[in-house]
C-alpha cells in the first residue's frame, strides 16, 4: 500500500472518528 | 458539520503551520483503527434506522468502540482530550435515557422547525432540555454559527481540542523520525 493511500486512510478514520463522537451529538438541521 | 469541519481544518493548518506534511500522519501509530469506522456505522445506524432495545445497544457499543480506541492509544498526543469528550458526551446521554439533552432557545435560535420535533419527545438521539434532564451543562448548549449551524456540548469542544492536537502531532511527527527507524519500527 502506497503512503499516500495509507495516510488517506488513516486521516479518514480520524474524519470518522470526529463524525462518530461529535456529529451524532451536535444537532444539525436536517440530519435525521 | 461547519464545526467538524473547522476542526479539522484548524488541525491541519496548525501542523502546515509547524512545517508538518499530511502524509506524515502514518507516524503516529494508531492501535484499532478499524475500530472507528465501525463505530462510525454503528452510531449512524442507531441515531437514523434503529428505535427502542436495537437503538440502545448499537449506540452504547459505538461508544464502548470509541472509548477503547482512546483508551489503548491514550499515549499518542490529543487523544486522552478526545477521551475526555468523548466521556462526556456519553455520560450525559447515560443518565438521560442515551438521548442528548439540547436547549431550547439555543435550537429555536437554529432552526425553530426542529422545536416542535424536540417538544413532541425526540428528535434523532436529542431531547429536550428540562429541568427535569440531567447533568444539562453537558448537552447540546452552544450554538455554533457558521453555516450550516450547529449545537454543540463542552464534550464536543474537548474532542475538538483534542482532534486538532493529534492532526498537528501526526502531521509534524514524520520530521523527527528517520524513515529507516520508522520502518524497522513494529506494526
Amino acid at each position: 500500500m502506497s503512503a499516500k493511500v495509507k495516510a488517506g486512510l488513516v486521516f479518514g478514520a480520524i474524519v470518522l472518528f470526529s463524525v462518530a463522537a461529535q456529529a451524532g451529538i451536535a444537532i444539525v438541521p436536517g440530519s435525521m | 458539520m461547519a464545526f467538524q469541519f473547522l476542526v479539522l481544518l484548524t488541525g491541519l493548518v496548525a501542523g502546515w503551520s509547524k512545517k508538518g506534511s499530511i502524509w506524515s500522519i502514518t507516524s503516529v501509530r494508531l492501535r484499532i483503527l478499524w475500530a472507528l469506522p465501525i463505530a462510525y456505522t454503528l452510531q449512524h445506524l442507531s441515531i437514523v434506522y434503529l428505535t427502542g432495545r436495537l437503538y440502545e445497544v448499537t449506540l452504547v457499543v459505538s461508544y464502548l468502540l470509541i472509548i477503547w480506541f482512546c483508551a489503548v492509544n491514550i499515549r499518542v498526543p490529543g487523544i486522552l482530550w478526545t477521551l475526555g469528550g468523548t466521556l462526556c458526551n456519553f455520560m450525559v446521554m447515560i443518565v438521560n435515557g442515551l438521548r442528548m439533552p439540547a436547549y431550547v432557545p439555543a435550537v429555536a435560535h437554529m432552526s425553530p422547525k426542529i422545536v416542535p420535533l424536540l417538544m413532541k419527545g425526540e428528535y434523532g438521539k436529542s431531547i429536550a432540555m428540562t429541568s427535569s434532564s440531567h447533568l444539562n451543562f453537558l448537552g447540546d448548549i452552544f450554538s455554533f454559527e457558521i453555516q450550516p449551524m450547529s449545537i454543540i456540548s463542552i464534550g464536543d469542544i474537548l474532542f475538538a481540542i483534542g482532534l486538532v492536537i493529534l492532526i498537528q502531532y501526526g502531521m509534524t511527527m514524520g520530521r523527527s523520525v528517520s524513515p529507516r527507524v520508522n520502518q524497522a519500527a513494529p506494526e
